[in-house]
C-alpha cells in the first residue's frame, strides 16, 4: 500500500506532508507546500537532538487544520520518549505551525529543534521529473526570517518563513536552544507566507481587486455557513450519512478564490488536479446543484469569461470552445506547458450549456441565462462549427498541439483510453460516443434556453432539429449491431472503435439512446464484463487493452457510475440505478465515506474490498459529487416547473432516507423514501476494513 | 517604428466599434500604459455593452495594464498572449482581472501565430 499522507488544504494553498508533518521531496507524489501550482517548500524537517519524530497520532481537525502528536525517535522505542511534541498545522492563505514541545520528565532537559527548510520551487507538472531549473534559486536570512526565491526572468517566487520565538537562521533552516523545566512546555509559531511576484515586487494578488485572502475565522465561517445552506440528511443507512457529509465538507476543502473572481470555484482534486478544470467543475456543479447551487453561477462565469476568442494552436483553441484546465506555475508562465489557459477538451462546451439550463431548472434564475446569452450562442456555434471539421455532424477532437496537446480530449484523457476490441489505437481524428451524447443533449436544452428565456423560437426549432437528425445519425452508426451496444467511437475514416465500454451510460443520461436499443445497453452495463460488484469499470473484461489497474481502462470510476446511474433512472431503470448506488456505498465505507478519483475494476469476488488506484487524487470534486447524485438518483428528485417531483426507488439496505430543505424555485421542500422493508438482509456480519486507520 | 497597438488604437479612436465576442451587458473601462523609450503612452478602452471606443482622456479604470509597447504589440499581432504574459510578471496589471480576456477579445488578431514563449514564428507567416 502507498505511503499515507497528510492533506491540510484550504484551495489556494495546501500542504501535502507525511504522516509526522514533514515534507521531503517524492518523484512519485507531490509532498510539499503548494499555491498556484508552485511548490514553495520541499523540505519541511522537524528534529529533536539530532533525531527525526515519530507520529503518535494525527488529528484531521477540519480540511484546514491538522494536529500532529509527535514523539523523538522510531516506533519501537517511542513509548520511552520524555519529550513530545504537538505540530498544529493550519492553512488559511498561508502555512501557520504552532509547535508546542512538553517535557514529561520530573527534571530539566536541554533541547536543540531543528527544523530544516528548502524550496525546489518545482511547477506542478515538474514533481514527477524533476529537471535542472533555467532560473536561479537564492537563500537569504533576515531579521530572524528565512527567504527563499526563485528567479526567472521576470517570474519570481518567494516562501517567507518567520517563526516568533528567537531563532538562529542559517540557509537550511532554524535552530531553537531551549531549556525546557521539569513538566515543562515551550512554543513557537511559524508562518509561511508564499509571495507571486507583481507590480513593484508586491504579491500579485494584492493588485487584483477580484482576490482576496483569508483568515482562519474566515474559512471556519464559510465552512459552517457551506453546510448549514445544504439540504440536511436524515437516514438509516450509516454509509450514505457519512459519504454524504464527507463528501459535502471535502467540496467545501476542493473551493478555490480564483485570481479573477470574489467567489470561489471548484478545484478538481487532491494533489494533482488543485486547479479550476472546466469539464470537472461543470460535471460537479451539475451533481450538486440541490446541494449547493451557489457554486454553479461563478462557475459558469468563469468559464464564459475565458470563452476561446480565436485559434490558438498551442491552446487548442478555438471560438467558442470552453476551456480544459488553467494553471499559473512556471511552465505556463514560460509556455512549456498550454495551460494559460488549456482548451483541449470537447466535451466542455456541451457540457457549459447542459448545466447553463440545468442551473434554471433548479434555481429558476433566468437572469443569468440572458447574462450568458452571447457565450451559449458561442458555445453552440463552436459545436457546429469547429468541432466538427469533417462536416459529419459530430464532434470530433484531435490536438493541434504535438509537443504538449493531449491526444484524447474525452472525459477518459489518457493516451491509451480509445482503443478497439482488439486493443488498437484510433486513428484521429477521434469522435467518442459520448461527446454525441452531450451535443444532442446540449442542443436540446439551448433550444429550451431560446424558446423561454431569449424569445428566439426560430433558433430554438433550428436546434430541435440538429438534435433529431443527430440522433437518428447517431444510432445507425454508432450502434455495434452483433454486440448490441454503441462503439465507444468513430475514428477519422468513419470506422467503429468496437470496444465495450462504460461510455454508454453516459448515453443514457444524455437521452440519445433509441428505445429500442435501451436494453441491450442496460444488460450489458450490469453484466459480468462491466459491472465489477463495486461498480461500472471503464473498459469491459475481454476488450484488448482491459487492465483492472489501467487509469481510463478498467477501472472504476465513482464520477463515472453517478452518472450512469442517473441515466439508468433517466430511461426509468431504477432499481438498477439503485444497484449501482448500493455498491458505490459498500466501497464508500472502505474510504471513511471518501469516495476516491478511481478504484481497481477487479471483480468483488475476488478481491472482497475495492482496491485502491496507486496514484489516484483523494479528496476529488467529481467522486464527491458522486455521492450527491446517486442521492438524487436514489430519491428520484426532478424539477417540474415550479415543483419538486420525488419519487423514490431505494434498496432494501437504505432503510428510510430523509432530506430536509431542498431549496429551488419551489421554495424548500423535503424528501422522504424508503427501501422496500421486506427484503432487509442482515448486513455486514464484521467490521470492514477501513483504508488509512 | 509606429505602434501596432498605437494604430489599432488610432483606428479605435474615430470609429466605435461592435464586438460581437464581449459580453453583451459589460460597462468597463481599461487604461493601457504603454512604455515606450519616450516614457508612458496612456490610452483607454471605453466598453460599454459590446461597443467599444478608445479614447486618450483621463477617466477612472477598471483595470490598469502595464507593459513595454513591444509586448503591447507582440499582443496585438498574435505572437503573444496576455494571461502567461501576466503569470510570468511580464506585465503588471491593477484591477479586475476579468477584463484582461476582454482586452484579448479586443484585439484584432483572429488567429495566434506564435507556438509558446521563445518560439513565435517570424511575422508574416499565419
Amino acid at each position: 500500500m502507498a505511503d499515507r499522507h497528510v492533506n491540510t488544504l484550504d484551495g489556494d494553498v495546501f500542504v501535502v506532508s507525511d504522516e509526522s508533518g514533514d515534507i521531503e521531496t517524492n518523484p512519485k507524489y507531490p509532498t510539499g507546500l503548494f499555491s498556484f501550482d508552485t511548490r514553495f517548500l520541499s523540505k519541511w524537517i522537524l528534529t529533536i537532538n539530532g533525531e527525526r519524530l515519530h507520529a503518535l497520532s494525527n488529528d484531521d481537525l477540519e480540511f484546514y487544520e491538522t494536529r500532529f502528536f509527535l514523539a523523538p525517535g522510531e516506533p519501537t522505542h517511542y513509548v520511552d520518549a520524555k519529550i513530545s511534541v504537538i505540530r498544529h498545522r493550519l492553512v488559511a492563505g498561508m502555512l501557520t505551525e504552532q509547535l508546542t514541545v512538553l517535557n514529561h520528565d520530573h527534571q530539566g532537559v536541554d533541547l536543540h529543534i531543528r527544523l530544516d527548510a528548502a524550496s525546489d520551487f518545482a511547477d506542478i507538472f515538474e514533481i514527477k521529473d524533476l529537471k535542472e531549473k533555467q532560473g536561479s534559486i537564492s537563500v537569504r536570512t533576515q531579521s530572524g526570517a528565512l527567504e527563499l526565491r526563485y528567479d526567472r526572468e521576470s517570474f519570481s517566487r518567494t516562501t517567507i518563513i518567520t517563526p516568533d520565538a528567537p531563532a538562529d537562521v542559517d540557509q537550511e533552516g532554524f535552530s531553537f536552544k531551549i531549556h525546557l523545566e521539569a513538566d515543562g512546555r515551550w512554543e513557537t509559531t511559524i508562518n509561511v507566507e508564499t509571495l507571486i511576484r507583481g507590480a513593484a515586487g508586491r504579491d500579485l494578488r494584492a493588485s487584483l481587486s477580484t482576490h482576496r485572502g483569508e483568515s482562519r475565522p474566515q474559512v471556519r465561517q464559510e465552512l459552517d455557513t457551506w453546510i448549514e445552506k445544504a439540504p440536511r440528511l436524515v437516514c438509516e443507512d450509516e454509509r450514505l450519512e457519512t459519504a454524504y457529509w464527507r463528501s459535502l465538507a471535502d467540496l467545501a476543502a476542493l473551493q478555490r478564490r480564483p485570481l479573477s473572481l470574489t467567489q470561489k470555484l471548484p478545484c478538481a482534486g487532491l494533489p494533482w488536479f488543485m486547479a479550476f478544470f472546466g469539464r470537472d467543475s461543470l460535471f460537479t456543479c451539475l451533481q450538486s446543484l440541490p446541494y449547493i447551487p451557489h457554486t454553479t453561477p461563478p462557475t459558469l462565469r468563469a468559464l464564459a469569461n475565458v470563452q476561446g476568442s480565436k485559434v490558438d494552436e498551442f491552446r487548442d483553441e478555438e471560438p467558442g470552445k470552453i476551456m480544459h484546465e488553467i494553471r499559473f506555475g512556471e511552465t505556463s508562465a514560460f509556455e512549456e506547458q498550454p495551460h494559460s489557459p488549456y482548451y483541449g477538451s470537447a466535451d466542455s462546451t456541451p457540457l457549459f450549456l447542459i448545466l447553463l439550463d440545468e442551473y434554471r431548472r433548479w434555481s429558476g434564475d433566468d437572469d443569468l441565462v440572458r447574462c450568458l446569452e452571447q457565450e451559449a450562442r458561442a458555445a453552440v456555434r463552436w459545436m457546429n462549427d469547429w468541432a466538427d471539421p469533417l462536416g459529419s455532424g459530430y464532434i470530433w477532437y484531435e490536438t493541434k498541439n504535438s509537443a504538449t496537446g493531449l491526444v484524447n480530449q474525452c472525459w477518459k484523457d489518457s493516451w491509451d483510453s480509445i482503443s478497439d476490441h482488439g486493443g488498437a489505437l484510433a486513428g484521429h481524428p477521434r469522435a467518442t460516443c459520448e461527446l454525441q451524447g452531450y451535443a444532442y443533449d446540449a442542443r436540446l436544452r439551448a433550444a429550451r434556453l431560446a424558446r423561454e428565456v431569449w424569445d428566439d423560437p426560430e433558433f430554438a426549432a433550428k436546434l430541435e432539429t440538429e438534435a433529431a437528425s443527430l440522433k437518428e445519425r447517431f444510432n445507425r452508426d454508432f450502434w455495434v449491431s452483433e454486440g448490441g451496444y454503441y462503439a465507444l467511437a468513430l475514428d477519422g475514416d468513419g470506422r467503429q472503435i468496437d470496444s465495450l465500454s462504460s461510455n454508454i451510460g453516459h448515453l443514457l443520461w444524455s437521452g440519445i439512446v433509441d428505445d429500442d436499443k435501451v436494453s441491450d445497453v442496460v444488460e450489458h452495463l450490469l453484466g459480468p464484463r462491466l459491472f465489477s460488484g463495486w461498480g461500472i469499470r471503464t473498459l469491459a473484461v475481454g476488450e484488448g487493452r482491459y487492465n483492472p489497474i489501467g487509469y481510463h481502462v478498467g477501472t472504476v470510476w465513482p464520477f463515472d457510475n453517478s452518472i450512469i446511474a442517473a441515466g439508468l433512472a433517466r430511461y426509468g431503470y431504477r432499481q438498477e440505478a439503485a444497484r449501482i448506488a448500493e455498491s458505490m456505498l459498500d466501497a464508500s465505507e472502505f474510504f471513511a465515506g471518501r469516495l476516491p478519483e478511481a478504484f481497481a475494476g477487479y471483480d468483488r469476488s475476488l478481491t472482497k474490498y475495492p482496491v485502491e488506484y496507486p496514484t489516484a487524487c483523494s479528496p476529488q470534486a467529481w467522486s464527491s459529487g458522486s455521492i450527491l447524485l446517486f442521492l438524487t438518483t436514489l430519491l428520484g428528485l426532478e424539477p417540474h416547473g415550479d415543483h419538486l417531483i420525488v419519487n423514490p426507488v431505494l434498496t432494501p439496505e437504505m432503510g428510510r432516507i430523509e432530506l430536509f430543505n431542498i431549496s429551488g424555485p419551489w421554495g424548500h421542500q423535503d424528501a422522504f423514501g424508503r427501501g422496500p422493508r421486506e427484503q432487509i438482509p442482515t448486513r455486514r456480519p464484521h467490521r470492514r476494513r477501513v483504508f488509512g486507520e | 517604428m509606429t505602434s501596432l497597438l498605437v494604430r489599432y488604437l488610432e483606428d479605435l479612436r474615430g470609429d466605435s466599434r461592435r464586438f460581437d465576442t464581449l459580453p453583451g451587458s459589460l460597462t468597463a473601462t481599461i487604461r493601457l500604459d504603454i512604455h515606450t523609450t519616450q516614457g508612458v503612452d496612456k490610452w483607454f478602452l471605453l466598453i460599454n455593452k459590446g461597443i467599444v471606443q478608445s479614447s486618450k482622456e483621463s477617466t477612472h479604470p477598471d483595470l490598469v495594464m502595464c507593459a513595454p509597447q513591444q509586448l503591447f504589440d507582440d499582443f496585438t499581432c498574435g505572437n503573444s498572449r496576455v494571461m502567461p504574459a501576466l503569470f510570468r510578471n511580464a506585465m503588471q496589471i491593477e484591477g479586475d482581472l476579468r477584463l484582461l480576456t476582454i482586452f484579448d477579445r479586443i484585439l484584432p488578431v483572429r488567429k495566434m501565430r506564435h507556438h509558446g514563449y521563445g518560439r513565435a514564428e517570424e511575422p508574416g507567416n499565419g
